[in-house]
């Protein structure tokens, strides 16, 4: 009997070409609770939608294996796949609101000390608050670099292969957070 | 300046992690709803049929294959159209030598006729 629980993903994805159920259920083992926090946090809390959206995921997995290159990271693979389903769900039930776009152009410089300072003066939960109405206004693209750097803990370079960028533009999208993150907790700064 | 990037690092992913009352089981339904179509697509694969349209053909096992094709179809047509004009000029000529008309002959005396009639 095989066993598929030692296997790489890229030889579980072998077996699941040829229709092997266990390769599969091993897969979704793997990644299913992953890709649904990630889709959670991408759709704003929406839990049945991010149910539906891993399906969709996991459909496109089934039904076109043969499109995964094997020299390349399955994780990464599903995760191009997974910020693609969720870039037409932005489209299509237009998840995306309108943004504060001013704060693009503040200045350049992030005050990464203030910020630690600003964390460290809040209740954490209370932090995590600011974070997460931040994610909530900033566009698309750059909410999804930062959930796969900070939630999903990928490097800067699994990033840009997931988005098909450059790392310079997934530093950049990085800043522009970090920023505004920074302009909201300003009112946690004893000196302003 | 870089301790301060590794402690806004640490803070951040600290911050971005999702309590497990945030994130639910995946759907039980769904997962068996995917497993079945695993099931069918295995199936599928392994009939005889389908297992013949979905083969793999490599680049260059195409361009030979067209290239055999090309290559039999300029070899045999100069052969198909020296055989015909032998016929239809063998046809003509057993017309002139049998005094009987050939099919443009024919042609050729209804057009005129036709003209002498208007």
């Amino acid at each position: 009997m095989i066993k598929f629980s030692g296997m790489t993903d890229q030889e579980l994805m072998l077996h699941l070409q040829k229709g092997e159920v266990s390769a599969f259920d091993e897969l979704y083992k793997r990644y299913s609770k992953m890709l649904l926090g990630y889709f959670i946090r991408m759709l704003n809390y929406d839990k049945p939608r991010a149910q539906d959206t891993l399906h969709d995921v996991f459909l496109k997995i089934i039904e076109k294996p043969e499109l995964f290159d094997r020299t390349r990271s399955f994780k990464s693979w599903v995760y191009a796949i997974a910020y693609n389903t969720c870039k037409n769900q932005y489209k299509h039930y237009e998840v995306v609101k309108e943004f504060n776009d001013e704060i693009r152009n503040t200045g350049n410089l992030l005050d990464e000390k203030f910020l630690v300072s600003a964390a460290a003066r809040m209740d954490g939960i209370e932090f995590k608050k600011a974070l997460g109405k931040v994610l909530e206004e900033i566009p698309f693209d750059k909410k999804t670099t930062f959930v796969l750097r900070y939630q999903e803990d990928h490097s800067i370079t699994e990033i840009a292969e997931i988005m098909e960028c450059s790392e310079g533009t997934v530093k950049s999208r990085i800043h522009y957070t970090l920023k505004i993150l920074s302009e909201k907790l300003k009112i946690y700064d004893p000196l302003n | 300046m870089e301790t301060n990037k590794n402690e806004l690092d640490e803070l951040l992913k600290h911050a971005m992690q999702l309590n497990n009352d945030e994130v639910p089981e995946p759907s039980k339904d769904k997962f068996e709803e995917l497993q079945s179509k695993v099931r069918r697509r295995g199936g599928l694969k392994n009939r005889g049929i389908v297992r013949m349209l979905s083969i793999n053909i490599k680049l260059y096992q195409a361009f030979i294959a067209t290239a055999a094709i090309v290559t039999a179809i300029i070899v045999l047509r100069p052969v198909a159209n020296q055989q015909g004009n032998t016929i239809k000029g063998s046809i003509d000529t057993a017309a002139v030598i049998n005094g009987s008309s050939s099919m443009k002959h024919d042609s050729f005396l209804v057009r005129n006729f036709t003209t002498s009639v208007y």
